[in-house]
C-alpha cells in the first residue's frame, strides 16, 4: 500500500522537495547561521559539518535499509568498530604469515591498507550476515538479535585489542582521513556514492520494490510469491557493509581505533534515519530523504556548537526535534514490529 | 478458597516459567560444584543484591512490553527523578525528597503514555527521545553535578537498611514483584493489559479502554524506573546525573529472557524475576571464576540468543 | 610566527616563563641542599624501575608480563618541575570551587605563577576553551574548578567549558569547532589517548596552542602537558604494602585496561611488590572507576575465597565500593594479619574520613587541583605565540605528593602525612550516615 506513493511520484520529485518542511528547517540552519556567526559560512566549519556527516550518515543509511523491511538494526556502531579492530588483528596475523611485521611498536599499524580495508568491509558484511540468517531464518525478533551482536561485539572488541588502541598510520589511510576533492572531504564523496548506489538500488530496481513490499506488507509479499526472508537478509548484510564503510572513514579521521569508541551511535543513526520520515513499521521512506535527516541533524547540532551551546541542551533539542518530526509525520505514526 | 485457586494457578505456570526456574537450579548447582560455598545465604545475597535494581525496572518494563509497547526512557526516567529529589535535599525532608523522587518517575511515564497512545507516535521513539530529554534535563537541572543523600538516613533506607528481615532491596524486589504478579495475573486490569497487547483492535471493539491501559503501564514503568534509581544511588549514598548509561538495554534483555514478546500480548512477571536471576548467577559465577567482565558481556549475550532462539527454545522450553 | 614556536618548543625544557615567573626565594631557600619529596620519589621509582627484570614473585610476575606493563611504565615521563619548583605540604590558594561551588585548597597555584589581572595584551580579550568529561564526577569537577578559577582571575580571558560526555569523537569535533571559531586557546583532559591525537594536530597546524590536562594525547606536536604523577601513586601503594605485610592474597580493582591510569599505576605497584615472594595476585578486576562494579566484583571475589588480606584499588571509587562490599560481608578483620589491607589512590575527602576511621589503610593523593597549571601555561603559549615571552616547556611534571596515612610512617625516606595534615582533598564532605 505504501510502495506505491513512494515510488509513483517521481516526475513531481522537485515540486515535492520544495514542500518539505525538512528542506525549510535546513534552509533556516543555514540562514539562521551565517547571519548570527562570522564562523559559519566558512570552508573550516563546511569542513567540519561534511566530515561529522558522512560518518552518521553511513550509518543512518544501513539502518533506513533495514527500516524499510519493518526490522531495526541496534548494531550498527558496535559493528563499525568491530570490523576495523578485527580487520587489524586479521591484517596483522596476513602480514605474520608473509614474515612481514605490520604492528609496530605494541600497536601501531603500518600494514597493507588495502588488505585492512578490504577486511574491514568484508567482516561488516559478514556481522550484518549474522544478523540476518538470525532474523530471517532462525525468526529471532530483529531488536533482540541486533541487540545481542551489540553487546557481544563490544565486549569483543575489549578482547580482541586487550583495550589497547591501534594506531593506524599507513600513508592511504592518513590520506582518507584527510583527504579533500575539489574542496569537500574525500569521506563525503565516499558518503555520497554509497547514497547514489542505495537510492539507486532501493528507487529503480526490482530488487528496491521488493524490500518496499517487504516492509509495507509482508504477508501479502509472501503470498505473491516473494521470498521475503531473503530481503531481509540483504538489507541487513547491506547496513553492515554500510557500517564498516563508515568505520572506515571514521577511524582514519583518528588515525586510531579504541574499542569503547561511537558508543551510542547506533541510537543516533536510527533518529536521523526517522527524522527523515523513515518509518518504523517499514515500507516508508528513502535514501534521500536519509540525507535531509542527516543534513537537518548534522546542520542543528553544528550551529548549536558555534554558538557555544553546550552538550546538554544540545541533546535536549535533538529529544524534542526527534518527537515532533515524528509527531508531525502521520506516515510514521503507525504501530510498529520489532 | 482462595489457596486453592492460587494452587491452580501455580499449577497453571507457564511451562516455559518451569523450564527457566529449571536453568536457574541447573546454574545454581554448577556454582556450587565449580565454587565451594556457592550455595551460601551470603552468596544468595549478593546475587540477589546485584539483581534488584535491574530486576524492578524489568517488572515495569515486563507490563509496558505486555501492552505491546517499549520503554526506552527508564535510565533518564531514574536520572531526572534522582536529580529532582537531590534539588529537594537541602529541605531536609525525607518524605518531600522521596515523594518527589517517585512522583516525576510517574510524571514522565504519563507524559510517555500520553505521546504514545493519544498522539501516536511509536513508543520506541517516544522513549527514545524521551531518554535524551530526561537525561539533559536531569544535567541541566543539578548543573551536572551529582549529590549525596548521606545526610538523610530515610533516603539511605531503601538501599542498606532491611525490611521484614532482608535487605530493602532485596525485599521491595520480592513485594513489588508479588504487587505486580497479582495485577497482571489475577486482577481485571491484567486480563485488559494482555488484550490490550495481544490484539489492540479487538480490545478496543470488546470495550476495553486500552489508551488508559498503556498510559497506565507507562507510569508504573516510570515509578518503577525512579525506585530503582534512588535505591541504587542510596546504596552508593552518590546521586549520579550520569548513571545508568545503557541500562535500558539491560532491562529489555532481562525482559526478552523472561520471554515476554516484543509483539505485545505475552510475557510474565516471574519469568522476568527468573530471568534477573539467572543473569545475576551468570555474572556472580563467572565474577567467582575471574572471567573478565569483557567475556562476560559476551558471554551474557550468548546466553539470551540461546535462550530466545525459537528453535532451541521449542527444544529446551517446549516440554 | 609559528616557526618560532616551534623552534622554542624544541628547545630546553628547563627555558623559563622569563616574564611571568617570580621566584618564591623564601621556599628555595629554605630547601638548600635536602632532596624534596618529589626528587626521592623519583629517585625510588628509577630504583624500583630498574630491578623489575628480576622479580623473583612468579605470581606478580605473570601478570606484570601479560598486560604488558613496562610497555608503558618505559614511555611514562619523569623528571624534574619547571624552573626548579619546590613544592612542600601548605602551599597553595584556598578558594570556593566555581562550579561544584565546595571550599577548596588548591596545592600548586603558585607553580608556573602568572599575577591576577589583564594577562598579555591587556586591550585584548582571549577566548579559551576547556573540554573535558563528566561534570558529575567531584574528580572531573574539581578540576574544571581549578581551570575557571584561574580564568576568573583574569578579566581578558573569555572561557568556554564544554563536557564531551566521555565520547571521543564528540571532543574532536568540539575542538574543531574552536578551530573554526579562531580561538586563542585549546586546553582539554582527553579521556583516551589515541583518538585525540589528531584533533590537537590540528589545532597545532591552525596555530592555536594546545595544552593537555592529567592524561596525555597521542599528539606529539601538543603545546604542554601537565602530568599527574601516576608513577608515584602505584609506587607508594607497592612500598606501603612491603612495610605493613610480606604477604597475602590481593585482589586487584583496575581501571579501563590500557588507560594510562591503571597502566601507570598498577604496573609501579608491581613493580614494588613483586619483590615480595609471599604476594599472591588471587583477583583481578577491571571494574572502570565505577564504585558499583567495584563494589560488586569484591563482594564476588570475597565469597570466591575465604583468604582475602588485601585489596588493590587504581583509584578512590574503586576503593569505596571494595570497602562498601568488604563492610557488608562483615569480613574487614578476615584477613591473614588481621584486618584485610585497602589501599586506595585520589585523596577525596570522603577517602581521607575512612582513611581517618582506620578502614582504608592508605592513600597515594592524585589532586584533580591542577587545572589552574594548565591556565597558566597556556597563557604562556599564546604570549610565545604573540611573542610577548618564551614558551613554557612540554613537559609540565607536577609534584609527587606523599601518601596519606591514619598514623605518621617513614616508609623508605618517605615523610607519610596524616589525614589532618591533608588539606588538599577535594569532593563533598561526606558524613557518616
Amino acid at each position: 500500500m505504501n510502495a506505491t506513493t513512494i515510488n509513483a511520484p517521481r516526475t513531481s520529485f522537485m515540486r515535492k522537495l520544495a514542500w518539505d518542511p525538512l528542506i525549510w528547517l535546513i534552509l533556516g540552519i543555514v540562514i539562521l547561521g551565517s547571519l548570527t556567526s562570522p564562523y559559519y559560512l566558512t570552508l573550516q566549519n563546511f569542513d567540519t559539518l561534511m566530515r561529522s556527516m558522512a560518518v552518521i550518515g553511513l550509518l543512518a543509511l544501513g539502518v533506513t535499509v533495514v527500516l524499510l523491511t519493518g526490522r531495526i538494526d541496534l548494531s550498527v556502531a558496535a559493528i563499525m568498530i568491530f570490523s576495523v579492530i578485527l580487520a587489524v588483528v586479521l591484517t596483522n596475523a596476513v602480514g605474520e604469515a608473509l614474515g612481514l611485521r605490520w604492528l609496530v611498536k605494541g600497536s601501531t599499524f603500518v600494514g597493507s591498507s588495502w588488505i585492512f580495508v578490504a577486511l574491514t568491509i568484508l567482516i561488516g558484511g559478514l556481522a550484518g550476515l549474522v544478523n540476518g540468517i538470525g532474523v530471517a531464518w532462525l525468526k529471532v525478533s530483529s531488536f533482540i538479535m541486533t541487540l545481542v551482536m551489540l553487546t557481544a561485539l563490544r565486549g569483543g572488541n575489549f578482547i580482541l585489542s586487550s583495550g589497547r588502541p591501534y594506531y593506524l598510520q599507513t600513508p592511504a589511510i592518513d590520506w582518507i582521513g584527510t583527504a579533500t576533492i575539489f574542496g569537500v572531504p574525500f569521506s563525503f564523496w565516499v558518503f555520497l556514492a554509497v547514497l547514489v548506489f542505495l537510492a539507486w538500488l532501493i528507487g529503480a530496481t526490482t530488487f528496491g520494490r521488493r524490500i518496499y513490499a517487504v516492509g509495507g506488507n509482508e504477508k501479502a509479499a509472501a503470498y505473491a510469491g516473494l521470498k521475503t526472508d531473503r530481503y531481509v537478509l540483504i538489507a541487513f548484510v547491506i547496513s553492515g557493509l554500510c557500517s564498516a564503510i563508515a568505520g572506515v572513514i571514521f577511524t582514519a579521521r583518528l588515525r586510531s581505533v579504541d574499542a569503547p569508541l561511537a558508543s551510542g551511535y547506533e541510537l543516533t543513526a536510527i533518529a536521523i534515519a526517522v527524522i527523515g520520515g523513515t518509518a518504523l513499521s517499514g515500507g516508508i521512506g528513502s535514501p534521500w530523504r536519509t540525507l535531509l535527516g542527516a543534513m537537518a541533524f548534522a546542520g542543528g547540532l553544528n550551529l548549536l556548537s558555534i554558538w557555544g551551546i553546550g552538550t546538554w541542551y544540545q541533546n535536549l533539542a535533538v529529544g524534542l526535534a526527534l518527537l515532533v518530526a515524528v509527531g508531525l509525520s502521520p506516515a510514521s505514526r503507525q504501530k510498529i514490529r520489532l | 478458597m482462595i489457596r486453592q485457586k492460587l494452587t491452580q494457578k501455580v499449577l497453571d505456570l507457564p511451562k516455559t516459567d518451569l523450564a527457566r526456574v529449571g536453568v536457574l537450579i541447573a546454574l545454581l548447582l554448577l556454582g556450587a560444584v565449580l565454587s565451594p560455598g556457592y550455595l551460601s545465604v551470603g552468596n544468595m545475597r549478593i546475587i540477589l543484591l546485584s539483581v534488584a535494581g535491574i530486576g524492578i525496572v524489568a517488572y515495569g518494563m515486563t507490563l509496558v512490553v505486555i501492552s505491546g509497547e517499549i520503554d526506552l526512557s527508564v535510565a533518564g526516567i531514574a536520572v531526572l527523578s534522582g536529580m529532582v529529589g537531590a534539588a529537594l535535599l537541602p529541605s531536609g525532608s525525607a518524605v518531600l525528597v522521596i515523594s518527589a523522587t517517585l512522583a516525576t518517575g510517574i510524571c514522565v511515564g504519563f507524559i510517555n503514555g500520553i505521546l504514545t497512545s493519544v498522539i501516536g507516535i511509536p513508543s520506541l521513539i517516544t522513549t527514545l527521545a524521551m531518554l535524551g530529554i530526561a537525561r539533559s534535563l536531569a544535567n541541566i537541572l543539578s548543573g551536572g553535578q551529582a549529590a549525596y543523600p548521606d545526610a538523610m538516613p530515610e533516603y539511605l533506607w531503601f538501599g542498606s537498611g532491611t525490611l521484614f528481615g532482608l535487605a530493602t532491596p532485596i525485599a521491595l524486589l520480592l513485594i513489588i514483584g508479588l504487587c505486580t504478579i497479582v495485577l497482571t495475573q489475577y486482577s481485571a486490569f491484567g486480563r485488559a493489559l494482555y488484550a490490550t497487547g495481544g490484539n489492540s483492535r479487538a480490545a478496543v471493539l470488546s470495550g476495553i479502554p486500552v489508551k488508559a491501559v498503556k498510559i497506565t503501564v507507562f507510569m508504573i514503568s516510570g515509578f518503577l524506573a525512579a525506585m530503582m534509581g534512588m535505591l541504587e544511588s542510596a546504596r552508593l549514598s552518590y546521586i549520579n546525573p550520569a548513571a545508568f548509561a545503557g541500562v535500558e538495554l539491560e532491562v529489555l534483555a532481562v525482559t526478552v529472557l523472561g520471554g515476554a514478546a516484543l509483539a505485545g500480548g505475552s510475557g510474565s512477571i516471574l519469568g522476568t524475576l527468573v530471568a534477573a536471576l539467572i543473569i545475576g548467577v551468570v555474572n556472580n559465577l563467572l565474577n567467582q571464576l575471574g572471567v573478565s567482565i569483557y567475556v562476560q558481556q559476551v558471554v551474557t549475550a550468548l546466553v539470551i540468543l540461546a535462550v530466545v532462539l525459537p528453535g532451541l527454545r521449542s527444544r529446551i522450553f517446549a516440554k | 610566527m609559528k616557526l618560532t614556536r616551534r623552534t622554542m618548543l624544541g628547545g630546553t625544557a628547563a627555558s623559563a616563563l622569563a616574564t611571568l615567573t617570580a621566584p618564591n626565594f623564601a621556599w628555595a631557600d629554605s630547601h638548600g641542599g635536602m632532596a624534596s619529596i618529589h626528587t626521592h620519589i623519583n629517585t625510588l621509582i628509577a630504583q624500583y624501575a630498574g630491578t623489575a627484570g628480576d622479580m623473583p614473585n612468579a605470581s606478580v610476575k605473570a601478570l606484570y608480563d601479560r598486560d604488558g606493563f613496562r610497555d608503558y611504565l618505559e614511555i611514562y615521563p619523569t623528571g624534574e618541575l619547571v624552573d626548579g619548583f619546590v613544592w612542600e605540604p601548605g602551599m597553595g590558594a584556598e578558594f570556593e570551587g566555581p562550579y561544584s561551588k565546595l571550599a577548596i585548597k588548591a596545592p600548586f597555584t603558585d607553580y608556573i605563577p602568572l599575577a591576577e589581572g589583564e594577562v598579555l595584551n591587556p586591550d585584548k580579550t582571549y577566548r579559551i576553551g576547556f573540554v573535558f568529561h563528566g561534570f558529575n564526577h567531584p574528580w572531573l569537577v574539581s578540576l574544571a574548578d581549578t581551570v575557571a578559577w584561574e580564568a576568573a582571575r583574569h578579566p581578558n580571558i573569555e572561557l568556554e567549558v564544554i563536557d564531551a560526555e566521555f565520547d571521543d569523537n564528540r571532543m574532536g569535533q568540539v575542538i574543531d569547532t574552536w578551530i573554526t571559531k579562531q580561538f586563542d586557546g585549546i586546553l582539554l583532559w582527553p579521556s583516551r589517548e589515541a583518538p585525540m591525537g589528531p584533533p590537537v594536530d590540528r589545532a597545532i597546524q591552525a596555530g592555536i596552542p594546545v595544552v593537555s590536562l592529567d592524561r596525555r594525547t597521542s599528539s606529539s606536536s601538543i603545546s604542554s602537558e601537565v602530568l599527574g604523577n601516576f608513577y608515584a601513586n602505584g609506587l607508594q601503594q607497592g612500598l606501603y604494602l612491603k612495610e605493613v605485610a610480606t604477604g597475602g592474597n590481593m585482589v586487584l580493582n583496575r581501571k579501563d585496561l590500557g588507560s594510562t591510569a591503571d597502566s601507570i599505576r598498577t604496573g609501579a605497584f608491581l613493580e614494588v611488590i613483586g619483590h615480595e615472594a609471599g604476594f599472591e595476585v588471587a583477583g583481578n578486576y577491571h571494574t572502570n572507576s565505577q564504585r558499583s562494579m567495584a563494589f560488586d566484583a569484591t563482594a564476588d571475589a570475597l565469597q570466591a575465597s575465604d583468604s582475602f588480606d588485601i585489596s588493590f584499588n587504581t583509584g578512590g571509587e574503586e576503593a569505596l565500593g571494595a570497602l562498601g562490599a568488604i563492610q557488608e560481608a562483615d569480613r574487614m578483620e578476615s584477613g591473614d594479619s588481621g584486618k584485610i589491607i585497602i589501599l586506595a589512590n585520589d585523596d577525596a575527602k570522603e577517602i581521607l574520613a575512612k582513611i581517618k576511621a582506620g578502614e582504608i589503610d592508605m592513600v597515594a593523593p592524585y589532586t584533580p587541583l591542577i587545572g589552574d597549571i594548565g591556565l597558566r601555561a597556556l597563557v604562556g603559549h599564546i604570549g610565545a605565540v604573540e611573542g610577548m615571552n618564551e614558551a613554557p616547556p612540554k613537559l609540565i611534571l607536577t609534584p609527587n605528593l606523599p601518601m596519606v596515612t591514619r598514623e605518621k610512617m617513614t616508609i623508605e625516606g618517605i615523610e607519610t602525612l596524616t589525614p589532618d595534615e591533608w588539606p588538599y582533598a577535594y569532593g563533598p564532605v561526606v558524613s557518616e550516615a
